[in-house]
């Protein structure tokens, strides 16, 4: 029996996590590759008694904690990668929010079309049209016109577990 | 009682499973995603190389496992507050269990009658479950509640309890005693976000929630001595002998309770004449004649219906000493 939350990562120290697995990507014959990590969003209170988000990695999880997902991805070849589209399905037991990186994230209700979320719509059972809501979001996709040799870069989205 | 305690031992069946609970589910069913539960995340991205072909990539899968979260609520179904009668050995106090968490959960019940910031103690005679999921108290159907045989709740699903106790005979009008009723998880309680490792549905672990694995009911039983007081006085005028006038004085105090339909009768002694015209309703005459208003003598009795109200009333008549 232990207190949860024992282990903690600052916001700050995972960006220095994401710069650091550049090195083993560099090494490797593969030019272009994605990794895909869950970190949990927990809320601390610090020493000086000020609220902070805290991210956690997420190996102890339960309903109602929101989870992000971070893509990193690296470009460790000498070309350009051209139409670069990383999509991520949203885990079924996870309730979309929001979503951010370097291009601004477009999300999809069904897999196929994608978009802000405002100019999304569902389909109800009876025919009748509704705007889309964070709830509705299946997919979220980031396009980039290209990524340039030899960088790196990560993407984001936020979930809570249902 | 003793036949009722007979008929409970008979129905009773020590080998009952847990899934002969008549359980309902909740109607707030909010579809937590059940522990155990592996969510696996994989990201996908496509872009063209340098000979304008294009490359689909995957990234590596990250599989998370959802724990057990213990979340619970419980309610009591009537009030918080109850009224009973002094010496009532048969005060049922219901209430409500219902899981909230994504995994099954025992509970274990505990009553404390002992408070001391009360005018009395109940005596809890004994806690039962509804077993038959009815809502309703079924003394044939329903099994007494059993430490070691803690009732068990899949997600979303509730059990009514009724937690049954006796009122001292000496309890006396607006008294109160409080019974302290407490659910915990049979996981364990604690603080929230307390880690029980490993203790979780399917070997996951288990984390308290915001109750902390416990809620705490406290049930106010208040004495209301509501049975109808009927005080009768007389007053004789003009000696004690024939021709003497006695004045009966019939007082009806429901004690804060409104009586309805409410028929105060009296028989008028033997040996004496009603006086006519002398019937009186609160200060108000009467006519001795039925049907015209509330009061009527038919020849050996007088009766007054009672105005609905819980203001206590009284009721005049004379009669004369033949």
């Amino acid at each position: 029996m232990r207190q949860g939350a024992a282990e903690t990562m600052t916001i700050r120290a995972l960006f220095i996590a994401a710069a650091a697995f550049a090195l083993p990507f560099g090494a490797h014959a593969a030019p272009v590759e994605l990794k895909s990590e869950i970190f949990v969003e927990r809320t601390e209170v610090s020493d000086s008694g000020e609220t902070e988000l805290v991210l956690a990695p997420a190996d102890r999880v339960v309903p109602g904690d929101k989870l992000r997902f971070v893509i990193s991805f690296v470009n460790a070849s000498d070309e350009e990668a051209a139409n670069f589209v990383i999509t991520n399905p949203v885990p079924g037991s996870i309730a979309y929010l929001s979503a951010d990186g370097p291009v601004t994230p477009e999300v999809s209700v069904d897999g196929e079309q994608f978009g802000a979320l405002g100019d999304l719509t569902v389909a109800g059972a009876d025919g009748s049209v509704r705007p889309a809501e964070t709830a509705d979001v299946t997919h979220v996709r980031w396009a980039f016109d290209a990524i340039a040799p030899n960088s790196e870069g990560e993407v984001r989205y936020l979930g809570e577990l249902k | 009682m003793q036949q009722r305690d007979i008929s409970r031992a008979v129905a009773k069946r020590p080998g009952a499973t847990l899934a002969t609970l008549g359980l309902f589910l909740s109607s707030a069913a909010n579809a937590s995603t059940l522990a155990g539960t592996e969510i696996l995340n994989v990201a996908q991205a496509s872009y063209a190389n340098a000979e304008g072909d294009t490359q689909v990539i995957m990234s590596n899968p990250v599989t998370i496992t959802v724990e057990e979260l213990i979340d619970f609520v419980v309610t009591t179904v009537d009030e918080d507050q109850q009224t009973v009668d002094g010496g009532d050995n048969d005060v049922r106090t219901q209430l409500r269990i219902v899981n909230l968490g994504n995994g099954p959960e025992g509970f274990a019940i505990t009553v404390d009658e002992t408070l001391g910031d009360d005018d009395f103690d109940p005596t809890v005679t004994e806690v039962v479950l509804d077993t038959n999921g009815n809502g309703q108290y079924d003394p044939l159907e329903d099994e007494v509640y059993r430490p070691g045989a803690e009732p068990e709740l899949n997600p979303d699903e509730g059990i009514d309890i009724f937690v049954m106790t006796k009122v001292p005979v000496g309890a006396v009008d607006r008294e109160r005693g409080v019974l302290r009723i407490d659910v915990a998880s049979t996981t364990g309680t604690g603080e929230r976000g307390l880690v029980f490792e490993d203790a979780g549905h399917g070997g996951v672990d288990a984390m308290l929630g915001e109750t902390g694995g416990q809620v705490r009911n406290d049930v106010t039983l208040i004495t209301l001595l509501n049975m109808p007081v009927l005080e009768k006085a007389q007053l004789i005028e003009g000696g004690d002998g024939s021709g003497a006038v006695i004045t009966y004085t019939l007082t009806a105090d429901f004690r804060g309770a409104a009586a309805k339909d409410a028929v105060l009768s009296d028989p008028i002694p033997a040996g004496t004449t009603y006086v006519p015209g002398s019937l009186a309703l609160s200060g108000t005459a009467l006519t001795d004649f039925a049907g015209d208003d509330a009061g009527a003598f038919d020849g050996e009795a007088i009766a007054v219906t009672l105005t609905e109200t819980t203001i206590p009333q009284t009721v005049t008549f004379q009669v004369m000493v033949n």
